[in-house]
C-alpha cells in the first residue's frame, strides 16, 4: 500500500537560531530608511563638494553615508551588517530617480501594492531635501534640451511605449566578490593606487583611480565600525554564550573586509559588506553575489578539512547570509512598482554549472545552498541552478525534487546554450563557462561584465496598434508614432508586418536616442567608483564601468509581448487574408470600439495561439521577436558595447496590458500580455509538452539578454517521486532542443484563492514571477489574479476509465 | 449500445480526446488516446462520451450567448431554445453545422474520425517526452479493443519507434479481431467491475461472462496485465465482490490489484450529450473506502495498488 507520510517542514532542518532570524526578519514590516537620502543630500549642498570631478562625489558622498548609516547587530546574529535602518528596509537614491519616489511618498497618503512604513518625522525630513534635488537628479540632466527633458520625463511617468531603468542607475552586476575575499580591500586599493602611478594628478584616469581607493577604504571602514560595535555590546552582554559570539564578531569585522578573509565565516562576512556597500552606491537592483558555491568552495573546504567547521555549522552560516539577503527592499516611485511588483532586489546567487574548462563545478556546498534555500523559502536571493549534460544526476535529483515539493526555486539555466549565445557575444569560452545569472535571468560574466541588462523595457503590442492607425492610439487624433497608410489601402500580410516594422523602428529609435542620453548621464553625474572596483577591466583601464571599463559591457533591452503580437499578427492573416471573414477596416473597426463584440472576439480567440504547439501560430512570434532582435544588432551604447536582446518582463507585461489597446487576437485592453516567452496565460490550454514545442520553435540564442519560459503546474499534478521524475524529464526535452531557461511554478491554486482572500493568513507564499520569487501577498490585486488564472494542467487525476 | 456500432473496416476510428503529458496513467510522460465506443453501460462511467461509437454533439450551457447562430444553420430544426438543452436529441442528425457557428464553444462535437495516420502524426508530436522519460502512449476509451483490426498497424508503427504502449480496457471484445494488437501492448489494465454476472448485468447493463473469457485470455497470452477495480460505494465494495474479484486475480496467477476511486463527474458529462441519467446517485469513494476495501483484498493475499494522488472529494 502506497501512502504518503506528512513531510516534515524543510525549515525543522535549521537551527533554533535560523528559525528565529527568518521568523524576525518574515515579521517585520517593511519601510523606508531615510538615512541615504539624508546624507548624500548633506554631501552636496556643500558647494565644496559641488566642484568636485563627479568621480569623487560619489566616491565621498557613499562613504560619508557608509560611515554615517546607523549600524545594527541583531540577536541572534553571526552575520552582521545592515542594509538600513530598519530590520527590513530600502534607502532613497534622490540623484538618481529619487525625486520621483520621493513625490510618491510624500503625496501619495498610501501605497495600494508594496506598502511600505515611512514615519511622519522622516516624511517631514524627507520633504525638505526635495527642492534641493528637484531640478539635480539623473534624469532631468539627461537630455540637454528642455524639450526633449519634458517628453522624456513625462513619457518615463506614464511609461506606455518603454521604460527606462537605468536613468535609476545602472547597477545589476555580478562583482568580482572572489577577487575580494582573496584580497581584501587593501590588496584592491593598491592594485589601484599601482595603476594610479601611470595618470598624471588631475587627470580624468587618475581621478577615477583615486575614487575607487576612497571607496575601499569606505568599505574597509564600514566592516570596522561593526567590529567596533559588536566589542561594545559584548562588554555589556550578560549571556556568556552570547558574548563569545559578540566577540567572535568583533574579531571577524576587524579583519575584513579590509584584510584578504582566512575562514569560510570570513568570506561571508567580507562579501556581505561589500553587498551592502553595492547596494547604496547606485541603483539597489541586480547586485548579484553570483556562484557563491564556486568562490567560497576552497574556504568551506579548507575549514571543514582543518576540523574548524562542520557542515551543520557552514549550513547556518548560508542560513544567516541567506536570511540576510532579504532585508532588502527597493523603495519604488507607484509607476515603477508595475513594472517591478513584489519587492525584489534581484540579488541573485547561482549554484551548479561548470569551471572555465567546462568540468562540472557542482560541489557539497551547492548542496548546502540549495537546502539553505529549499528550508528557508523566503523572497531573497533569487535561487538559479545551471545545468549541463555534465550535472552530477544527484544535483539534478535534488533540485527538481525542491521544485516539485513546492519551492518554486531555483530557476534553471542550461548551460549548453547559455555558453555559446555569450561567446557569439563576445565572451571568451572560459568567461562563458564561469557566468552566473543575474538580476532576474540575465546571464552574465561574473566579476567581468557590466551589463546593464535592464537597461531598457520596451512594449511591443502597442506597436501593432499604431500601425493599424495610421501613427496614432485607437481612439486617439494625435500621431504618436510614424505616419504609416490607413488600413483599408493593407492588400496583404506584407503591408501590415511593413506598418508594424515601421512602428517598431521608429519607437525602438526614440528608445535609443533616451537610453543613450541616460548612458552618458550616468557616466557623467553617477560614477560607480565601488561597483568597477570589483569589475575586472576599470582599474586596468583607469576607466570607470559606466564609461565603458568593464572588460565586457552591453545594455539589454526587453521585448514585451512579442507572443501576444504574434498571435495578433497570426489571427489578422487567418480572419482577413485566409478565410476572409471580414476586412482588416471593419477588423480595427472592432479593436477601436474596445472590441466590445463578443461574438467577434470569440471568433478571434479562436485562431491558434503560440505555445499550443501550431506551428503557424508559433511562426508568427518567432517572426516578431527575430524582428525586434535584428533592429538591435550591430548597434551599440555609449559605453562601446553591443544591445543585446532579452525575452523576460518582470511584471510588465501586466503594466503594459493595462495600457495596450485590444488586439486582433481577442485579447482585450487591460488583459496582461505574455510573461516573456511563456504563453499569454489566458490562452494556454495545450498543457507543458505543447507550450515546450512551441517554445522550442524561437531560435532562443539571439536573446543574450536571457529569456524566462515559465511552467505553472497544480501541486497535486506533480506531487511525489512521479511527479519529479515528469518535471525533470520534460525540462530534459526542453533544454536538449534548446532551450535556455525555465521556471516551474508548482501552485496549489485553492491555496491561492486563499491566500488573496486572506493574504495576512500566508505571508510566506511564495510564487514565481518572471524569474524571481516573490510574496504573493506583496503582489498587486491584478498579478494575484493572473497567477491564479495561469493555466495549471490538470493530470492529478488518474485517468479512470469505468 | 453494442459494439456493431464501430467502424470496423480499420480505416479510421472515432476518437474523443487526445490529452498529453499524462504522468499517472502508466510509466513516464504519456500522450492518452481515448476511442469512441464501448459494449458496456455503467451507471456511473467517467467517461460516458466514450459510450456511444459515433460522434455526437455536447452543450455547455454555461457557455452558451444565446446568438443562436446555431438556430440559423439547422436545416432540421432541431435547436431547442431551452435554458439547459440546446439539442432536440431525436431530430438532430449529427451533422455539425452548429458546432462550426458556435464560436463561444457552447455546442461542441465530441468525437472525429482520424486515419491511424492522422493519429499517428497527432501522438508524435510528444515523441520527444516519451524518449526522455520512458513513457509512450495509452490508449483509452471507450472501449479501445473494439478497434483491434485499426490499432494492429498503428501499434506496429509505435513499437518500432520503440514507444511504450498501454491499453486500458473494460474487458469486453472480439478477442480474436484484438489478439494482433494486444501481442503488441506492453501493459494492459483490465478493468474488472463486478464478479456476480448478475449485479454485473444490472449495473452495467451486460453480464460479465465475455469479460473474464478475455481475462483469462491475455492471462494465457502471457502480455503484462494489471487488474483494476473501479471502487464504486454501494455498488461494488461489498467483502463479497472484493473476496470474489481478490480471487479471481489470485487464480489467474497475478498478484495485484490496483482500486480507482469512483469520482461523479461522469454524470455532468451524461447531460451535456442527453445521455439519460438514471438514479440512484452514486457517492464519490473516500479515502477511507479505499482504505477499508484495500485491507480486505490484502487479506486474500493480493497486494492493492492505490493512485498516487487521492481524488478530490
Amino acid at each position: 500500500m502506497s501512502s504518503c507520510p506528512t513531510p516534515q517542514s524543510p525549515l525543522e532542518s535549521m537551527t533554533p537560531r535560523i528559525r528565529r532570524l527568518r521568523e524576525a526578519v518574515m515579521s517585520a514590516r517593511s519601510g523606508v530608511c531615510p538615512e541615504r537620502a539624508l546624507d548624500y543630500t548633506t554631501y552636496f549642498r556643500k558647494r565644496a563638494n559641488r566642484r568636485k570631478p563627479a568621480a569623487i562625489q560619489m566616491a565621498e558622498a557613499l562613504s560619508l553615508h557608509l560611515a554615517g548609516k546607523s549600524k545594527r547587530i541583531h540577536p541572534d546574529e553571526l552575520l552582521v551588517g545592515n542594509f538600513s535602518s530598519r530590520r527590513v528596509g530600502g534607502s532613497i537614491y534622490p540623484e538618481l530617480h529619487g525625486v520621483v519616489v520621493l513625490g510618491d511618498l510624500l503625496f501619495t497618503p498610501w501605497r495600494l501594492v508594496n506598502r511600505l512604513e515611512l514615519s511622519g518625522r522622516d516624511k517631514l525630513r524627507l520633504a525638505a531635501i526635495l527642492p534641493f534635488w528637484t531640478f539635480r537628479f539623473l534624469g532631468i540632466r539627461a537630455h540637454s534640451r528642455l524639450r526633449d527633458t519634458l517628453r522624456f520625463l513625462a513619457e518615463q511617468l506614464t511609461g506606455s511605449w518603454y521604460l527606462i531603468n537605468e536613468s535609476g542607475g545602472v547597477a545589476h552586476i555580478a562583482p568580482d566578490y572572489e577577487k575580494l575575499i582573496r584580497l581584501g580591500t587593501t590588496g584592491l586599493a593598491a592594485e589601484a593606487a599601482e595603476r594610479q602611478g601611470d595618470f598624471a594628478e588631475g587627470t580624468a584616469e587618475w581621478t577615477f583611480l583615486e575614487a575607487v581607493r576612497i571607496a575601499a577604504e569606505s568599505l574597509a571602514a564600514f566592516g570596522e565600525t561593526y567590529a567596533r560595535l559588536a566589542e561594545a555590546m559584548a562588554r555589556k552582554e550578560g549571556n556568556g554564550g552570547r558574548r563569545c559570539e559578540l566577540e567572535e564578531i568583533a574579531r571577524t569585522c576587524r579583519r575584513v573586509p579590509r584584510h584578504p578573509a582566512r575562514t569560510f565565516r570570513e568570506a561571508l562576512q567580507s562579501l556581505f559588506f561589500a553587498q551592502i556597500a553595492l547596494n547604496l552606491e547606485s541603483l539597489d537592483n541586480g547586485i548579484s553575489p553570483g556562484r557563491m558555491d564556486q568562490y567560497l568552495w576552497p574556504f568551506y573546504a579548507a575549514d571543514l578539512e582543518a576540523g574548524r567547521l562542520t557542515r551543520q555549522e557552514a549550513m547556518e552560516l548560508v542560513a544567516a547570509f541567506s536570511i540576510k539577503m532579504s532585508e532588502i527592499v527597493p523603495v519604488f516611485s507607484k509607476s515603477i512598482t508595475n513594472f517591478h511588483g513584489g519587492m525584489f532586489n534581484g540579488q541573485v546567487v547561482c549554484i551548479g554549472g561548470t569551471d572555465g574548462e567546462g568540468r562540472d563545478a557542482t560541489n557539497e556546498l551547492s548542496f548546502v545552498v540549495l537546502e539553505v534555500m529549499d528550508a528557508l523559502r523566503m523572497r531573497q536571493p533569487n535561487y538559479h541552478a545551471r545545468l549541463h549534460s555534465g550535472t552530477p544526476p544527484r544535483f539534478r535529483e535534488a533540485v527538481f525534487a525542491a521544485i516539485a515539493a513546492g519551492a518554486n526555486s531555483p530557476a534553471l539555466y542550461n548551460d549548453e546554450v547559455v555558453v555559446p549565445t555569450m561567446v557569439a557575444n563576445g565572451y571568451t569560452l572560459e568567461d562563458a563557462r564561469s557566468y552566473t545569472g543575474i538580476g532576474c535571468v540575465e546571464p552574465s560574466s561574473q566579476g567581468k561584465s557590466l551589463a546593464s541588462t535592464d537597461a531598457a523595457i520596451f512594449n511591443v503590442p502597442i506597436r501593432l496598434e499604431l500601425a493599424l492607425n495610421e501613427g496614432c492610439r485607437f481612439g486617439s487624433r494625435r500621431r504618436s508614432g510614424v505616419k504609416t497608410p490607413p488600413v483599408a489601402r493593407m492588400r496583404s500580410m506584407k503591408d501590415v508586418t511593413a506598418a508594424f516594422e515601421a512602428q517598431l523602428g521608429f519607437g525602438l529609435s526614440r528608445l535609443l536616442v533616451d537610453l543613450q542620453a541616460v548612458e552618458r548621464a550616468n557616466a557623467r553625474f553617477h560614477p560607480t567608483p565601488l561597483t568597477s572596483m570589483l569589475l575586472d577591466g576599470c582599474v586596468e583601464k583607469a576607466t570607470c564601468s559606466t564609461g565603458g571599463g568593464a572588460r565586457y559591457t552591453f545594455s539589454g533591452i526587453q521585448c514585451v509581448g512579442g507572443p501576444d503580437t504574434g498571435d495578433a499578427l497570426y489571427a489578422i492573416e487567418r480572419l482577413v487574408f485566409v478565410e476572409r471573414r471580414l476586412g482588416l477596416p471593419e477588423l480595427v473597426e472592432l479593436l477601436q470600439k474596445g472590441l466590445e463584440d463578443e461574438w467577434w472576439r470569440a471568433v478571434m480567440r479562436r485562431v491558434p495561439k503560440y505555445g499550443n504547439d501550431d506551428a503557424g501560430a508559433d511562426r508568427w512570434t518567432r517572426w516578431v521577436l527575430e524582428t525586434f532582435a535584428s533592429w538591435w544588432e550591430g548597434r551599440r551604447n555609449t559605453r562601446g558595447g553591443p544591445y543585446t536582446t532579452g525575452l523576460y518582463s518582470v511584471t510588465a507585461h501586466q503594466f503594459f496590458g493595462e495600457v495596450t489597446g485590444p488586439l486582433p487576437s481577442g485579447r482585450l485592453r487591460g488583459e496582461p500580455l505574455a510573461s516573456g516567452l511563456s504563453p499569454t496565460a489566458a490562452f494556454d490550454r495545450a498543457g507543458p509538452t505543447a507550450a515546450i514545442n512551441s517554445a522550442n520553435r524561437i531560435d532562443m540564442g539571439r536573446f543574450a539578454n536571457g529569456i524566462n519560459f515559465n511552467l505553472k503546474f497544480d501541486a497535486d499534478s506533480v506531487a511525489g517521486p512521479v511527479g519529479r521524475r515528469a518535471l525533470e524529464d520534460l525540462v530534459a526535452v526542453y533544454f536538449e532542443r534548446g532551450g535556455m531557461q525555465v521556471q516551474i511554478n508548482v501552485l496549489d491554486p485553492v491555496l491561492l484563492r486563499r491566500a488573496k482572500e486572506n493574504p495576512e493568513a500566508y505571508p510566506g507564499l511564495l510564487v514565481r514571477v518572471s524569474g524571481y520569487s516573490a510574496y504573493f501577498a506583496d503582489l498587486s490585486a491584478d498579478m494575484q489574479d493572473e497567477i491564479i488564472a495561469r493555466a495549471t494542467y490538470a493530470s492529478g487525476a488518474p485517468v479512470c476509465k469505468v | 449500445m453494442s459494439s456493431t456500432e464501430v467502424e470496423t473496416s480499420g480505416k479510421r476510428a472515432v476518437v474523443f480526446d487526445i490529452q498529453r503529458f499524462s504522468i499517472h496513467d502508466g510509466p513516464g510522460i504519456r500522450s492518452t488516446v481515448f476511442l469512441k465506443g464501448c459494449s458496456l453501460d455503467c451507471h456511473w462511467c467517467h467517461n460516458p462520451e466514450g459510450i456511444r461509437a459515433h460522434p455526437e454533439i455536447a452543450f455547455y450551457a454555461e457557455r452558451c450567448r444565446r446568438c443562436f447562430e446555431c438556430e440559423k444553420v439547422c436545416r432540421l430544426d432541431a435547436i431547442v431554445r431551452d435554458p439547459d438543452v440546446r439539442i432536440d436529441r431525436e431530430r438532430c442528425n449529427r451533422c455539425g453545422l452548429c458546432v462550426e457557428v458556435c464560436v463561444f464553444g457552447a455546442l461542441r462535437q465530441v468525437g472525429r474520425f482520424m486515419t491511424a495516420d492522422e493519429m499517428e502524426a497527432e501522438i508524435l508530436r510528444d515523441l520527444d517526452f516519451y524518449r526522455s522519460s520512458g513513457g509512450g502512449v495509452t490508449f483509452s476509451g471507450g472501449e479501445p479493443l473494439l478497434y483491434g483490426p485499426f490499432l494492429a498497424p498503428l501499434f506496429r508503427n509505435l513499437k518500432g519507434m520503440g514507444i511504450h504502449i498501454t491499453v486500458e480496457t473494460a474487458g469486453e471484445f472480439p478477442f480474436d479481431a484484438a489478439e494482433p494488437c494486444l501481442a503488441l501492448a506492453d501493459l494492459v489494465l483490465f478493468d474488472l467491475k463486478l464478479m456476480d454476472p448478475e449485479r454485473h448485468q444490472r449495473w452495467t447493463g451486460r453480464p460479465n461472462g465475455t469479460i473474464l473469457e478475455c481475462f483469462r485470455g491475455l492471462v494465457a497470452s502471457g502480455v503484462a496485465m494489471l487488474p483494476r477495480l473501479p471502487l464504486v460505494p454501494e455498488v461494488n465494495d461489498d467483502s463479497d465482490n472484493l473476496r470474489a474479484t481478490a480471487r479471481f486475480v489470485r487464480e489467474n496467477g497475478l498478484e495485484s490489484l490496483a482500486l480507482l476511486p469512483h469520482h461523479a463527474l461522469g454524470r455532468e458529462k451524461r447531460r451535456r450529450i442527453g445521455l439519460p441519467i438514471e438514479p440512484p446517485d452514486l457517492r464519490p469513494a473516500t479515502p477511507d473506502d479505499l482504505a477499508r476495501a484495500a485491507e480486505i483484498i490484502t487479506e486474500e493475499a493480493i497486494r492493492v495498488i492505490l493512485p498516487d494522488a487521492p481524488e478530490p472529494a
